[in-house]
């Protein structure tokens, strides 16, 4: 399922990209175009790629079959000034240690042309790190905050983000989501984010992909999949018969005793909500989450039935 | 909802930069903050060098530490910091910090090379600046610098290679440690063709290793070589390093002949004579026995003379230290024309090398000296031992048959043919000492000392025309492996005959018919302790 993107501007396209690691084949001719200025967010189970991914983008893997395009221009020919425009924090990055977050800000600042020591400051504040902490003593939190401040100062065009809410509090997630929404958005700043921290990107992104099985099942903007689909909550009526089988293009259907919910597109739940009153007492439509749609569209347990 | 993405349309290229940091400048940004990295690093690799270059000129405050482990300090510095310096920013590491930082992969690679450049540089201006300091001229002092220099790049650059393709300091060893194994392995293979002992084998497998481990490590950041192969390679680079530095391999081009460089002289307490060790041969390949050449100066009429439990130590340029001991050796003998003659003969005027005068002392490393290094290395020596003085005691003339020639309280002198004996050149006459079982083993183990009676002992041919010629010992049986001297069973020493001074030339019945054998026996005068110590100044050493 992919969205229109004509006339769109891209920030990033990957055409028939296949990568492998030994004899496991991660990517599968993955396409995917994320718009120039969205919040993207790739979602996918464990091992689907989205690292992977993530990494051939920022070029930090060869890329060996298949095209990245960053804003039209080919990975493999990315020039450094273009390269200076891109951004990328990923959990489990290894920060030296060794410095002190100013000697940090310090080391990057020279690498990007538009750094912002303004917004470094700010940011700095805003995420109440100390300057003249070692790296190596700051919590996994503020390791990320650190680093997601190196990245945000930088005034990317286009920001990589992989899981970098694993492992953070609550907290921490909402200051590091705030940060992200405050700074790179309205910059015309493009986020490619991968994680499984559904809750906080939910408020973050405005597209969502999903990756299966090496491929981009799903990339679309969050509020037309919300639109397009529905969950409908049943009430069975006391002498209704069950049906043996529920229609297959009702989704992630969970029965319990009178009681059915199903995800399915917003036409086939007006259809039910017209054509189920002989069979169900109450018909209960509501909007969808982007757990419930990744849950349904995303994973491998899509298919699940009552 | 599914809908075709087929005409798209991209946003114009990012915008250039308001200003951009040019690529010397990150160049010169990265090797700032390698160097902040590196500092504490840096700083004890040149407390490490200072020392060693301070011990090298003697300064007593700190020549109590241990040579060895100065020695051994500087390589090892070198090495350790050139494995943190890659693995600090890791080549093939997907998580390294410098990963998807819009830094030139050339950068990282020149900027590592240049601080290796720098770790590898530093010892050779200590050592330059250290000969320098002692009035070594600048061509001996900066060739010696230059060949520590290439030394030790051989070993970073591996270093280098090995901390590239593996992830933290400990594993690293492990390649050197697989390299070894597989050295070994090769070494016994491949070693013994033909064609492997030239000489600039070592040399080729010297800059394959320096040039090849720094392509190694330039592939790895560029991502053109995988870290599989790479540890391969690296694997294979060890080895070649292994070999070449068995080899001659620190100077460009044919190495120099040996022995080169130093030149001793010790003084006898209140003697006037003078001990001179010309040349101290360390041998090309590293192995094997280290030869001193020496005579002795002022040297008295009717006297030879022998070096007696000799110790030598060679102080080198960077501050290590060897010691060597004698452990065999040939005498130094007299000239033939003081050798007393029966009544009537007269030395042959045919050219003869049988009565040298000049002794070649050969000594086995004892202690350590755990690097072989060229004797051109070499800055100070230290010399301390007895030289044995000898006189005739007695002399005898007998006629050339077999039999007993000296037969004095147990200690039989015995001429005597084998079984084939004079029926063809290629055996020739015997002659034994024999003596009893109780020979005190200590006294024979000075043999190479001049203390042993066969080595007491000169032969002389007189032949029926009083012309006299002296004899050659062609062979001396177990002379070169003193080790075995202490058995027991080992109470006789045999030694060939010949004339002329042609070796492998027996003396047929013919040649000795009508001659008669005269013995000439010596006897200690005197041992007398040499000790000096001596620097190596140009053009050899100046007593200090």
């Amino acid at each position: 399922m992919q969205s229109d993107l004509t006339n769109l501007p891209l920030a990033v396209r990957a055409a028939a990209l296949t990568h492998a690691y030994g004899r496991r084949t991660v990517l599968q001719g993955l396409d995917l175009s994320v718009p120039a200025g969205a919040m993207y967010a790739l979602l996918g189970e464990n091992g689907a790629g989205k690292s992977t991914l993530l990494r051939l983008i920022a070029a930090i893997e060869p890329v060996r079959r298949g095209t990245i395009e960053l804003f039209g221009v080919s990975g493999r020919s990315l020039a450094m000034e273009q390269r200076q425009r891109l951004a990328y924090v990923a959990e489990g990055q290894q920060l030296p240690g060794w410095m002190r977050l100013s000697q940090l800000e310090g080391y990057c600042a020279p690498l990007y042309p538009t750094w912002d020591a303004a917004l470094a400051t700010r940011l700095r504040d805003r995420f109440a790190l100390d300057p003249m902490q070692r790296v190596s003593q700051m919590s996994r939190g503020q390791r990320m905050k650190a680093a997601l401040l190196c990245a945000l100062a930088s005034r990317p065009a286009l920001l990589l983000m992989d899981e970098p809410f694993t492992g953070i509090d609550v907290a921490t997630k909402d200051e590091l989501v705030r940060g992200l929404l405050d700074t790179a958005t309205g910059e015309g700043c493009t986020v490619l984010v991968c994680t499984h921290d559904i809750a906080e990107i939910e408020l973050l992104a405005d597209w969502v992909g999903f990756l299966r099985d090496g491929r981009i099942e799903v990339s679309a903007p969050l509020e037309s999949l919300r639109e397009g689909y529905k969950r409908v909550e049943l009430t069975l009526a006391a002498q209704a018969t069950v049906p043996s089988r529920w229609p297959s293009s009702w989704l992630q259907v969970q029965q319990a005793g009178h009681r059915v919910s199903a995800l399915m597109t917003h036409e086939d739940a007006h259809g039910a909500a017209r054509g189920l009153p002989r069979l169900a007492a109450q018909v209960d439509v509501h909007d969808v989450t982007l757990k419930e749609l990744y849950l349904a569209l995303g994973t491998t347990r899509r298919e699940v039935a009552a | 909802m599914r809908m075709s993405a087929q005409t798209v349309t991209m946003v114009p290229p990012m915008q250039a930069p308001r200003r951009a940091i040019g690529t010397l400048g990150q160049l010169r940004h990265q090797v700032a903050f390698d160097v902040l990295r590196m500092r504490w690093w840096l700083v004890a690799y040149a407390v490490v060098v200072g020392v060693a270059a301070v011990r090298a000129l003697d300064v007593p405050a700190v020549a109590v530490l241990n040579p060895v482990l100065l020695g051994l300090g500087v390589p090892l510095f070198t090495t350790v910091c050139a494995v943190v310096l890659v693995q600090g920013d890791h080549p093939t590491a997907p998580d390294a910090f410098w990963r998807g930082k819009p830094i030139a992969p050339w950068t990282q690679v020149a900027s590592k090379l240049l601080l290796l450049a720098a770790l590898v540089l530093l010892p050779a201006l200590a050592i330059a600046l250290a000969l320098g300091s002692i009035g070594t001229p600048f061509p001996t002092a900066s060739s010696l610098a230059a060949q520590s220099a290439i030394s030790l790049l051989l070993w970073a650059v591996l270093a280098l290679a090995s901390g590239a393709v593996t992830r933290d300091l400990r594993s690293a060893p492990l390649v050197v440690v697989v390299a070894l194994v597989v050295a070994y392995g090769v070494s016994a293979t491949v070693g013994g063709l033909a064609g492997f002992e030239r000489w600039w084998v070592g040399q080729v497998e010297a800059w394959a290793v320096i040039v090849g481990g720094g392509g190694l490590v330039a592939a790895l950041y560029h991502g053109v070589l995988s870290p599989r192969p790479a540890l391969a390679i690296t694997v294979l680079l060890g080895v070649a390093a292994m070999d070449a530095a068995t080899r001659e391999m620190t100077v460009w081009g044919r190495p120099p002949e040996p022995p080169t460089a130093a030149r001793a002289t010790a003084a006898a307490d209140g003697q006037p004579e003078r001990l001179v060790i010309d040349t101290v041969d360390m041998g090309r390949d590293g192995s094997g026995p280290v030869t001193l050449r020496y005579r002795v100066l002022n040297a008295r009429a009717n006297t030879r003379y022998a070096v007696q439990q000799a110790r030598i130590t060679l102080h080198y340029a960077d501050g290590a230290t060897g010691q060597l001991a004698m452990v065999a050796g040939g005498l130094l003998e007299a000239p033939a024309t003081d050798i007393p003659l029966p009544a009537g003969a007269h030395w042959s005027t045919a050219p003869s090398d049988t009565l040298p005068t000049r002794g070649e002392m050969t000594a086995f490393v004892l202690t350590r000296q755990i690097v072989r290094r060229p004797s051109s290395s070499i800055r100070r020596i230290e010399v301390r031992g007895n030289l044995r003085r000898m006189t005739v005691s007695d002399t005898l003339t007998v006629p050339w048959q077999s039999g007993d020639l000296v037969n004095a309280n147990g200690q039989r002198l015995r001429l005597f043919d084998s079984a084939s004996a004079g029926a063809d050149r290629t055996s020739g006459w015997r002659l034994r000492w024999t003596e009893p079982r109780s020979t005190v083993e200590a006294e024979r183990e000075r043999y190479g000392d001049g203390v042993n009676h066969l080595f007491n002992t000169t032969l002389v041919q007189v032949d029926r025309d009083q012309v006299a010629r002296p004899l050659r010992r062609q062979h001396v049986e177990h002379t070169s492996h003193l080790f075995i001297l202490p058995w027991t069973a080992r109470a006789q020493e045999t030694l060939w005959l010949g004339v002329g001074g042609v070796d492998g030339v027996a003396a047929m019945p013919a040649d000795v018919a009508g001659s008669r054998l005269h013995v000439v026996r010596w006897q200690t005068a005197a041992v007398v302790s040499v000790q000096a110590e001596y620097r190596v100044g140009s053009g050899g050493v100046d007593a200090r």
